[in-house]
């Protein structure tokens, strides 16, 4: 697994150089520049103090929305105002498994939004996870660190489908090895994640099966090592 | 450059603060319905009063040197008139007329302390003088041609010229001259004939954007004006205006030293200078608080599981430690004269702090 | 775990009188797959056990066979007349059970395998039919499409044919979540086969929302409606794989079990995401605490003078 991390690490570092710091680069600066929120009592309703962004009451107080896009699947949408701004983040989804996924996660996310203050409950249509943040969480939080925050979460919310990914790609063959090879009738080893994706601690032995005849390991992915008992 | 004092007065925001005439005491506002009033003694400041009357965020406090009054205003609509009882030794407010009907912004006295400015997000600012018939702070509105919150105020010299600018991207000067509190005012630059609610002149910031501070020179011959932009504008009326652009995150507030020198400070947490070489020639100068190295700060076994546990980093680990290089860790929002020879200003911000800059000519 | 045991532990353990002779009050309803209900209880005298068994095919099953196999395996046992509600019903009078410790474990294992005994009868039924397409002495026969609706809306489909036997699963996913992921797994146990090892392993197909050929003709699949979330899951099994005996009972079994395998897994596919959904969530949150300026050091004492740090 440490051999596959590695790998995955090289590719995202890669993939990082082309395209990934540059656009994560100009989101952290728009961003920067977008938290500039001031104190802004409503002049539409009296003694209420809002979110501009979310209110839209007076049109004055909303700048326009920027949009920063890496590619199609992957941008997000900055609507800054004057005393709160939205941030919406498009997540990549290649395929139906990636986007049933990002859709788990980004829900478990905005299920808990009240621990994460800055979180909206739902988000902007179009995109799959966004953020409210009013000058009242950047009064009380260091707003480089907020900033800090939303970019480790893009950065990391990637890398987190992809390994979920892997890891129910892993289980699933595995499952499925299990299955058909207890009609082996070869002494098997197959290695198995003590929880899908981790490590690897445990390994079965399957009985005999009736078909089949070759001796061979089974490698449920590359990258994983196989432990044999001692005899076999 | 002389070294700064640091007060940390909050832990949350300071909206708002003013100094005495003597500068032994200051009222802060910490982010609430709240005025307090400090003393000065040796270096530390304690707790004299607190004055509550108003029910939401104070946004503004204004302390008149001589008379020795405070004007507070607040996101509640109203604005009191704070009066020192001398025999009990206590702040007795005194409500003022505002007739607006939503939050005052901003609040300054005039010049000649008969009569302030409120701003307010009901598209007015009003003028407020002390009717002595009726024993009550009266007001009369400048409305024109306002269109958004007024977001910032200053008074010219001559007590009349009031400068406003606001969230409509305009920065305007206005006559706020009141019949039977002032007398006729000489000619300025701004103009001559001056009934109430004549608009001097209206001037935008280059790029566009919300007018978060304006300032006239100690003249009054110019105004400068910061806004949401990050620039600083110097007008001189009918001869000249200059435009600064500066790198940095926009700028909240502003104030004249002198009529070649501006001290602005915003979102980047730390004031900056402005000087024109030759009188007109207005040039970024310098950062007055370059930052100094982070320090490690000392942390214990506890701490550091402590910081482990919540924030999975430990305290000094290279991106642990939160704090900013500058002595301001959050934005600053106010720029304040500190005294009359403009050897000082002073700022407060979102961080809590109050702090006192030396800026003598070096 | 990865792979599921064919009897039902709770049946084996809830029957333990039955090895011990010992005689108790008994009065327990157990679950299995496939909404199997089992209720084993003493009526009439602490040393009867009855045994019931309800399943919403059973009678799909007799007509496969079941009936034959109950006679023949737990004949001595049934009753005539089923506890109401239930579809058979077994006596076990403790004065009258083989003598010895190893006959009555054997009988109680056998009692926990009665639901696996009960399903395999269309199967064995397939085989024997494909057994006559093999035999050149015998006529071929007509094969029986069996269909066996062991679930609510799933259904198992076996038909025997010249030289070989399908079983086709259907297969409904709830949610989108199960369908995805089901997916998923299913494409792995298609794509399996391509390994070398597992080449002789039965070829499993897949298809999603539309019927295989071999059932294709049934009036329930006539109006299947684009929205719902069915799978078909066709298993081809050759003769080397029903060879009498221990081959056969064993595909049986494995088969019987393998929507079961498929769904535990899909859930502790879901369980393991969620947890690990949790850890990346709790990290995340570290990081935003990060924004949070350190608390404030108040430092208090006690009534006794000590000193306490709040923070």
């Amino acid at each position: 697994m440490r051999a596959l991390r590695n790998i995955v690490d090289i590719f995202a570092a890669k993939r990082k150089s082309n395209t990934l710091h540059p656009y994560l680069a100009a989101v952290r600066s728009t961003l920067t520049a977008a938290l500039c929120l001031t104190n802004f009592a409503s002049q539409v309703v009296e003694r209420h103090n809002k979110p501009e962004i979310e209110a839209r009451s007076s049109a004055e107080v909303i700048l326009n929305p920027l949009v920063i896009s890496r590619n199609e699947n992957e941008k997000v949408l900055i609507e800054p105002s004057v005393n709160s701004i939205r941030f919406s983040i498009k997540i990549k989804q290649a395929d139906e498994i990636e986007r049933i996924l990002c859709h788990k996660f980004t829900r478990f996310m905005m299920l808990r939004a009240e621990h994460f203050i800055i979180l909206r409950r739902k988000p902007i249509p179009g995109y799959d996870i966004s953020f409210l943040i009013t000058n009242f969480h950047t009064e009380q939080m260091h707003k480089h660190k907020l900033v800090d925050f939303i970019i480790q979460f893009m950065e990391e919310v990637d890398k987190e489908i992809s390994e979920m990914k892997l890891s129910l790609k892993w289980r699933a063959r595995s499952v499925a090895h299990f299955y058909l090879l207890q009609s082996a009738d070869e002494d098997y080893a197959v290695a198995l994640p003590s929880e899908a994706g981790v490590s690897i601690k445990s390994f079965l032995i399957l009985k005999s099966g009736p078909y089949g005849s070759s001796r061979r390991i089974v490698y449920p992915l590359a990258g994983s090592q196989v432990c044999l008992p001692e005899g076999l | 450059m002389a070294a700064q004092e640091v007060h940390q007065l909050n832990i949350g925001p300071l909206t708002a603060h003013a100094f005495n005439k003597d500068r032994t005491q200051v009222a802060i506002c910490p982010n609430n319905n709240e005025v307090q009033i400090y003393q000065k003694t040796g270096n530390s400041w304690n707790l004299l009063h607190s004055l509550f009357e108003h029910d939401k965020l104070v946004t503004s406090i204004d302390w008149a040197p001589e008379s020795n009054r405070i004007v507070t205003c607040s996101q509640d609509r109203n604005a009191y008139v704070w009066n020192l009882d001398s025999i009990t030794n206590k702040w007795k407010p005194t409500l003022v007329l505002l007739r607006i009907n939503r939050a005052a912004t901003c609040v300054r006295w005039s010049p000649n302390e008969d009569k302030f400015a409120v701003a307010s997000g009901a598209r007015a600012i009003a003028i407020c003088y002390f009717e002595g018939d009726n024993d009550w702070w009266v007001s009369k509105h400048l409305k024109k041609s306002i269109r958004s919150t007024v977001l910032c105020l200053d008074w010219h010299p001559n007590n009349v010229l009031l400068a406003a600018g606001g969230a409509d991207f305009k920065a305007r000067v206005f006559s706020a001259f009141i019949k039977g509190v002032d007398k006729k005012p000489p000619p300025t630059v701004w103009g001559d004939k001056l009934p109430f609610n004549t608009i001097c002149g209206e001037y935008s910031n280059g790029s566009g954007g919300w007018i978060h501070g304006v300032a006239f020179s100690p003249s009054g011959d110019a105004l400068a004006l910061c806004g949401q932009d990050a620039q600083v504008t110097v007008i001189y009326p009918g001869k000249h205006t200059s435009e600064i652009k500066l790198s940095g995150l926009p700028l909240l507030s502003l104030v004249w030293v002198s009529e070649s020198r501006i001290v602005a400070a915003g979102f980047d947490c730390t004031p900056v200078l402005l000087e024109a070489k030759d009188g007109l020639n207005w040039q970024f100068s310098k950062v007055i608080d370059a930052g100094k190295k982070k320090t490690a700060g000392e942390a214990t076994v506890l701490n550091r599981f402590r910081q482990m546990d919540k924030r999975g980093i430990a305290l000094d680990s290279e991106s642990g430690n939160a704090d900013l290089a500058t002595v301001h860790q959050n934005t600053i929002t106010l720029v304040r004269r500190y005294d009359e020879s403009h050897d000082h200003v002073s700022t407060s911000g979102v961080d809590g702090r109050l702090i006192i800059w030396g800026i003598k000519h070096t | 775990m990865i792979l599921l045991e064919y009897h039902n532990a709770v049946v084996e353990k809830t029957l333990a009188p039955i090895v011990s002779l010992k005689e108790t009050v008994l009065d327990s309803t157990v679950v299995d797959f496939d909404g199997v209900v089992y209720h084993i209880s003493t009526r009439t005298s602490k040393d009867v056990i009855w045994f019931s068994l309800s399943w919403s095919c059973y009678n799909e099953l007799t007509k496969w066979g079941a009936t034959d196999m109950l006679r023949k395996e737990y004949g001595q046992y049934l009753i005539s007349s089923p506890e109401q509600g239930y579809n058979l019903t077994l006596e076990f009078d403790l004065k009258n059970l083989p003598s010895t410790e190893e006959e009555r474990e054997a009988l109680v294992k056998k009692m926990a395998l009665i639901k696996r005994n009960l399903l395999a009868q269309p199967f064995e039924h397939a085989f024997d039919q494909q057994a006559q397409f093999e035999d050149n002495d015998q006529p071929n026969p007509q094969p029986d499409l069996m269909q066996i609706h062991y679930r609510d809306q799933e259904a198992i489909y076996i038909q025997a044919q010249h030289d070989r036997v399908t079983v086709i699963f259907s297969t409904l996913f709830k949610e989108e979540t199960d369908r995805i992921v089901g997916k998923v797994f299913l494409q792995e146990f298609v794509d399996a086969r391509r390994l070398p090892n597992i080449q002789n392993a039965p070829q499993v197909l897949y298809s999603h929302k539309e019927p295989p050929l071999e059932i294709r003709h049934l009036p329930e699949f006539r109006h299947l409606k684009e929205s719902e979330n069915v799978g078909f899951v066709t298993f081809v099994l050759f003769p080397r794989h029903f060879v009498r005996g221990d081959v056969r009972d064993a595909t049986i079994s494995q088969i019987q079990l393998f929507r079961d395998y498929l769904h535990y897994h899909i859930k502790c596919s879901k369980a393991y995401m969620h947890s690990r959904m949790r850890a990346r969530v709790q990290a995340f949150l570290k990081v935003l605490n990060r924004a949070k300026p350190d608390p404030v050091v108040v430092e208090k004492k006690t009534i006794s003078g000590r000193n306490v740090i709040k923070s």
